[in-house]
């Protein structure tokens, strides 16, 4: 039983890493990019390249802390993966209508 | 203090020394390079000075001396011109073009490299080609591009250092939020040190009051760090493909301001005068200049200045080199003030800590210093504890390999430039090799000593003497000024730089004798009251 528990443990470790690691900076990454999307770019067209650069590592570290601490895995994993679906498709979205609007 | 509950806080320790287990030796390597880095230019005058230092970064007259200097370099490389301060306070001067990418390689800029004496504006040398190779010829600036490139990129090709590095920012950062939420007694931690208890203690104490002071400087250090290393690799060319639909290159290209395309022959207008309107202007001094299109009615004269006083960003003067008339001013970052250009513009000034001269990049030095001595001791601490253990052994080894035979390298590095160094003749990969192997030959020194103690002592001990004969060796084998000359040439810094390294090298080697008699006691005997760094130590 005590076997068990330990298997058990070590494989949710496994998949919190694989959470909190690896997908979580793909999800920092894609929030970026979404970023330069939905802020306008100012005057000076680099807001929305400069203020994304500058919160990528903020971001990435809240999303980190997230994936550490909470408790249910499996919601972290919904949080995270849902984030990275719905800016990862913003972003998308954004080059089939650039795309669309240079034909 | 923050009051986290015991599960919130039990995992935070957790995160906190696993991440110091796995990344701490990296980047306790990033971080004392880029503590050394702060003098970077300092570094480079002491290491190779030129003749005579100049008073300001573009020195008087240097208009008319290019003007003379273009006529000796390929039109082609009329295109685009950059003047600047190198870090030994020699002036280069490239004249060069943008080559575009082609399937199978990318863009680049080539071009002709002219080094030229600071006070006198002689020619020193010249050498033709591309930018990465130019920049790398001349062996003056070798030392200091040696330490940047350490840290930037940990020595490794291409975008990879550049992941590397801003993993470690990342970690940094991770260890300095975590490490603030666990403190459960900030203001004790920050004023408890128990030297007359025994040694275990006053070690812990001394890591946490280091960590506790410098918590602040390691979160922003942190933060610009993976900013920089991860805007490079990553960030800025997938937001240029958003933002711009192109590379970076496209976004420069966007981004420069318009004056028309005129191709037509002109005569560049009077160079000397424009950075004296440049500085009476923003009441700032010119520190480079850049020329676009020399010799045509379309040139543009970029002068960047340093920041006004007061103030903390830089910004750029702009005028029309054919008429020599003010076009316009620029900001630190892109063509019009904006919140994301001063944003991303204070990430360079809270990084290096040049935002106000000597005195700023001194506390910067210091505070680098205590990060470098929190990552050491937090790695020593945690792998005393488990020295036992065989798995546990080696990484406490392997600490005090890396923790006292990096600056043993490292200084090794710095004779070694002074053995080798001809003029401003290159080195190659002589440095490179040179570290490497003072890592090898210290981690045979530390792995076959008897005890960690033993190998610490004896690094220790190589540093300090090693750093005790740099004086000697720049002063008698590589020619530098002594320094009566160098104090009345203006070089103030190699005198600076000189003594440095010698009270740095006394504190080596008096710091082994205070080891000599190290008392180590029982963990549990000593104090119910747990520091951080203890229980750091018991979450493991």
């Amino acid at each position: 039983m005590a076997e068990m528990m330990e298997s058990a443990s070590r494989r949710s470790g496994w998949w919190r890493a694989m959470l909190a690691g690896p997908l979580v900076f793909l999800c920092s990454v894609a929030v970026m990019g979404a970023l330069a999307v939905v802020i306008p770019p100012g005057p000076a067209l680099i807001n929305n390249v400069a203020v994304p650069l500058v919160l990528f590592p903020g971001a990435w570290g809240l999303l980190f802390f997230y994936a550490c601490l909470e408790l249910k895995l499996l919601r972290a994993y919904a949080v995270v993966v849902g984030l990275l679906l719905t800016n990862g498709g913003l972003i998308a979205w954004h080059f089939i209508q650039t795309a669309q609007a240079a034909t | 203090m923050i009051n986290a509950s015991t599960r919130i806080t039990k995992s935070l320790l957790a995160i906190h020394g696993w991440s110091a287990v796995f990344l701490g030796l990296l980047l306790y390597a990033v971080i004392l390079t880029g503590t050394l880095a702060v003098f970077e230019h300092e570094l480079g005058v002491w290491a190779n000075p030129p003749v005579q230092a100049s008073d300001r970064p573009l020195p008087e007259g240097i208009g008319a001396r290019l003007k003379i200097l273009a006529d000796s370099v390929d039109p082609a490389y009329l295109d685009e011109v950059g003047v600047f301060p190198a870090a030994d306070g020699r002036l280069m001067a490239f004249f060069h073009t943008h080559i575009d990418a082609e399937p199978g390689r990318e863009a680049f800029e080539d071009g002709t490299l002219i080094l030229l004496e600071p006070s006198t504006l002689d020619e020193v040398d010249r050498v033709t080609g591309p930018a990465d190779e130019v920049f790398r010829h001349f062996g003056n600036n070798a030392l200091s591009n040696f330490l940047l490139d350490l840290h930037i990129r940990l020595l490794l090709p291409g975008q990879w250092g550049l992941w590397a590095t801003g993993l470690l920012g990342f970690a940094m950062l991770v260890a300095a939020v975590s490490g603030f939420v666990i403190h459960k007694h900030l203001l004790k931690d920050i004023f408890t040190l128990r030297r007359r208890r025994a040694d275990v203690l006053a070690a812990r104490d001394a890591h946490v009051i280091a960590g506790s002071w410098s918590l602040p400087f390691a979160f922003v250090l942190a933060f610009t760090g993976a900013f920089f290393s991860f805007g490079g690799a990553i960030g800025l060319p997938m937001l240029a493909a958003i933002a711009f639909g192109g590379d970076v290159e496209t976004a420069l290209e966007v981004l420069q301001p318009e004056v028309g395309e005129d191709a037509s022959p002109a005569a560049l207008a009077d160079l000397d005068g424009i950075l004296a309107s440049a500085a009476a202007r923003t009441g700032g001094e010119p520190q480079n200049v850049f020329i676009n299109h020399w010799g045509r009615a379309d040139a543009l004269v970029t002068v960047r200045m340093s920041a006004e006083e007061g103030g903390l960003l830089p910004g750029a003067v702009l005028y029309k080199g054919a008429s020599g008339e003010f076009f316009k001013t620029l900001p630190n970052l892109g063509n019009e003030p904006s919140f994301g250009g001063d944003l991303a513009g204070l990430m360079s000034p809270l990084h290096f800590g040049n935002f106000a001269g000597t005195p700023s990049k001194v506390v910067w030095f210091a505070l680098g210093f205590a990060s470098a001595y929190v990552a050491l001791t937090g790695m020593v601490l945690w792998t005393r504890r488990r020295e036992s253990e065989p798995g546990w052994e080696r990484l406490a080894r392997a600490t005090a390999w890396l923790g006292y035979g990096l600056p043993a390298s490292l200084a090794a590095v710095a004779a070694g430039y002074f053995l080798m160094i001809d003029g401003i003749a290159g080195l190659g990969n002589t440095l490179l090799f040179l570290f490497l192997g003072g890592l090898f030959l210290t981690a045979l020194l530390s792995f076959s000593a008897s005890s960690t103690d033993v190998a610490n002592r004896l690094l220790l001990r190589l540093t300090g003497a090693i750093m005790l004969v740099l004086p000697l060796l720049r002063w008698q084998v590589a020619d530098g000024p002594g320094w009566l000359t160098a104090l009345s040439s203006g070089l103030g810094w190699v005198v600076v730089m000189d003594i440095s390294m010698i009270l740095g090298a006394l504190a080596c080697l008096a710091y082994h004798r205070r080891q000599d008699a190290p008392v180590w006691v029982s963990d549990a005997s000593v104090d119910d009251d747990l520091t951080v760094a203890e229980r750091v130590a018991d979450a493991a």
